[in-house]
């Protein structure tokens, strides 16, 4: 914006009236002073959308986060003081759970899904494989209550961390005051989960111009434009919608077939077998692929979309033809993938148990 | 300095002015008269009181029950008056809990002074703080009223028996759910006030309130407990039983 000098002076003399009003309310009317370490911001990377959940009612600190990373790591969280959050999503493995193809909780009792990576968890609008959580905040609630999980309340889990002095002072740092409630709890965990940004790429720093891409991965990407990029958005890698790309109904853990977001209630039919679209990012570190951790490889996931059964109930519109490649396409796709894994991320010190 | 700038200037100042009036309650300025009026609770089967576990109550269908646990959502109240006008509660969430004798009475505070002829709530938790992340206070998790395998509030709960019911063991369990769509159980009604409400800084009105819990089982669809038995997520049956349970609610009396 162009303005005539004096327009400029009068309109910072009056920002900085403004803002000194501000601040003078802000300090008159806070209610216990907590001191925020500016340095310590979520930032939406550049060229990245707006994310679903940005910490409204949930000012970000380096104290809540430290608290939210102290729980996630914390075994009291589950019934008999045997797993955590951090059990089942391991950072090496971005968040999932390396080697599982469904999750074991408490009392070795297994679950009927593969634990999904968690990274950008603030550009999803629903969690879960079938959606069924809607916020990041109230999301834990499900693993701690699960059966098969954590099998704990969350009242117990109030009653406990206010028995543990180890935590007095992290709440009172987060909080302005010593008291644990739920809301408190649930609110750490959004911010030590939305914090975990994955956007340190081999693409990431191509799409900034700070590094190039091989011919082989080049060739890649336009294999992966012309087949995957409509359900694998980038630069998220997900449109986070719900589909179906045909994988072949078969029985789960439980001995049933699961039905996606079928399952959640109320029962809709056009729900029938579709799953939350993940993110190719990390891939590397993130197998066993699928929902129920079917595939331990990435060729066999390419096997997959190009034997999809055309008649597989709400199988997605766009792979009705599958997804058929030449053996040279095949390569320079994984090539292109390959760029989507993020090293900084899985080794950010941030995200660590603290020891 | 210009027509232009000294309108910027005024618009900015004004709203420096609103900024410095508004953000702290703790120094707003003198304002019209408010009052408090008491919101009363009685839950009923009929005519006769709901008592938890000992009583037994016969619902339209002939099945006898008796009931463990009754817990329910009123939010969003509102009281309007003649002109239309209205005051609406702040942070209006009030889970009622027939084993929480407290639960059963609370303050509307800050009423402005004047005449209110209606009433208007919502039963259940609206939308929006179905959505809106982790809450405190009658909306914490913590009090059994939330679903974290399908996020979202339990707007309301019966669990009892019947020797009549479908189930084994002779369970009732009737947990309605769901704030959006085709079977949403959120319901706003509005309640004409049966004397007028008169606000004045002073007074302390009661607004008497009963819950008849039979409502809840006949009206849109008469529920039979051989069928109707356990209901404990979203979906048609839930929906038919919150078309009646829509009813359950009304305003008995204004004590001046
Ligand atoms: C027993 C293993 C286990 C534990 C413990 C566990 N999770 Fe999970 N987590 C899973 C599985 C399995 C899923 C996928 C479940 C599904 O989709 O039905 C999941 C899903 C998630 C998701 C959704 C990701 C997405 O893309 O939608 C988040 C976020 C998450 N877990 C966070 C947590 C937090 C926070 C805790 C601790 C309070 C926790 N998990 C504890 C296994 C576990
Ligand atoms: C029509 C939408 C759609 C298209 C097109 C599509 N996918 Fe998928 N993809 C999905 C869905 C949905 C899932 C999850 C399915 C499940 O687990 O049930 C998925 C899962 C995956 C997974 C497993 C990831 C994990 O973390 O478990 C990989 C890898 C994958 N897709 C790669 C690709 C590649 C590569 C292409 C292009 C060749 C592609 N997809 C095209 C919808 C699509």
């Amino acid at each position: 914006m162009r303005l005539p000098t004096t327009h400029k002076r009068k309109i910072l003399v009056i920002a900085s009236l403004l803002s000194l009003i501000i601040s003078t309310q802000l300090l008159s009317c806070r209610k216990s002073e907590i001191v925020l370490d500016e340095n310590f911001a979520f930032i939406i990377p550049t060229g990245w959308p707006q994310p679903f959940y940005n910490f409204e009612q949930n000012p970000v600190s380096k104290e809540r986060f430290e608290l939210g990373r102290k729980l996630f790591y914390d075994k009291q969280l589950s019934i008999n003081n045997s797993i955590s959050c951090g059990t089942c999503h391991q950072q090496f493995a971005a968040f999932a759970q390396i080697d599982h193809d469904i999750s074991h909780g408490i009392f070795d009792r297994v679950g009927a899904r593969n634990s999904p990576a968690i990274f950008n968890m603030n550009w999803n609008t629903s969690f879960f494989w079938d959606g069924r959580a809607n916020h990041i905040e109230v999301q834990p609630l499900n693993p701690i209550t699960d059966h098969n999980e954590m099998g704990e309340t969350i009242e117990n889990v109030v009653v406990k961390l206010s028995a543990d002095a180890r935590y007095k002072p992290m709440f009172q740092k987060a909080y302005g005051d010593e008291t644990v409630s739920s809301q408190r709890i649930l609110k750490a965990l959004a911010q030590f989960m939305g914090m975990m940004v994955s956007d340190r790429s081999k693409y990431d720093l191509y799409k900034q111009g700070k590094a190039s891409l091989s011919a082989q991965e080049q060739s890649g990407l336009l294999v992966f434009e012309a087949q995957c990029a409509t359900c694998h958005k980038a630069p998220l890698f997900s449109d986070f919608s719900f589909r179906s790309n045909g994988l072949p109904l078969i029985l789960n853990s439980r001995g049933v077939i699961d039905s996606g977001k079928a399952a959640v209630p109320p029962f809709a039919a056009e729900n029938l077998y579709k799953f939350k679209v993940p993110s190719l990012r990390n891939l590397k570190y993130t197998r066993p692929y699928m929902h129920d951790g079917r595939y331990t490889t990435l060729e066999q996931v390419l096997d997959h979309y190009a034997q999809i059964d055309p008649n597989a109930v709400n199988l997605d519109p766009l792979l009705q033809n599958r997804i058929i490649l030449s053996p040279v396409q095949r390569a320079d796709l994984l090539a292109f993938l390959n760029t989507l894994n993020d090293e900084a991320f899985v080794k950010d010190k941030r995200f660590a148990e603290v020891q | 300095m210009n027509n232009k700038t000294a309108k910027q200037y005024l618009s900015l100042t004004v709203m420096a002015g609103i900024m410095l009036f508004t953000s702290c309650d703790k120094k707003k300025t003198p304002e019209a008269a408010k009052g408090t009026a008491t919101v009363q609770i009685a839950n009923k089967a009929g005519s006769q009181t709901l008592v938890l576990n000992t009583g037994t109550y016969l619902n339209q269908n002939g099945d006898t029950f008796s009931v463990n646990m009754y817990k329910y959502y009123i939010s969003n109240i509102e009281l309007i008056r003649e002109d239309g006008s209205s005051y609406k509660e702040d942070y209006s969430y009030h889970l009622v809990d027939e084993a929480q004798t407290a639960s059963k009475s609370f303050q509307l505070k800050a009423i402005p002074a004047g005449t209110y002829t209606k009433m208007k709530v919502v039963l259940g938790v609206d939308s929006t703080h179905n959505v809106s992340g982790a809450q405190t206070g009658d909306l914490d998790p913590i009090l059994g009223m939330f679903w974290e395998w399908n996020t979202g509030y339990i707007m309301a709960k019966i669990e009892g028996r019947s020797p009549q019911s479908g189930n084994t063991q002779k369970i009732i369990s009737f947990h309605l759910g769901g704030f959006s769509g085709q079977y949403s159980s959120v319901k706003t009604v509005m309640y004409n006030l049966p004397q007028a409400l008169n606000i004045t800084a002073t007074g302390s009105p009661k607004i008497n309130i009963e819950s008849d819990i039979l409502k809840w089982f006949y009206g849109s669809s008469l529920i039979n407990f051989q069928n109707y038995n356990a209901i404990t997520s979203v979906g048609r049956f839930s929906f038919e039983i919150s078309e009646n349970y829509k009813n359950h609610l009304s305003v008995k009396s204004i004590e001046p």
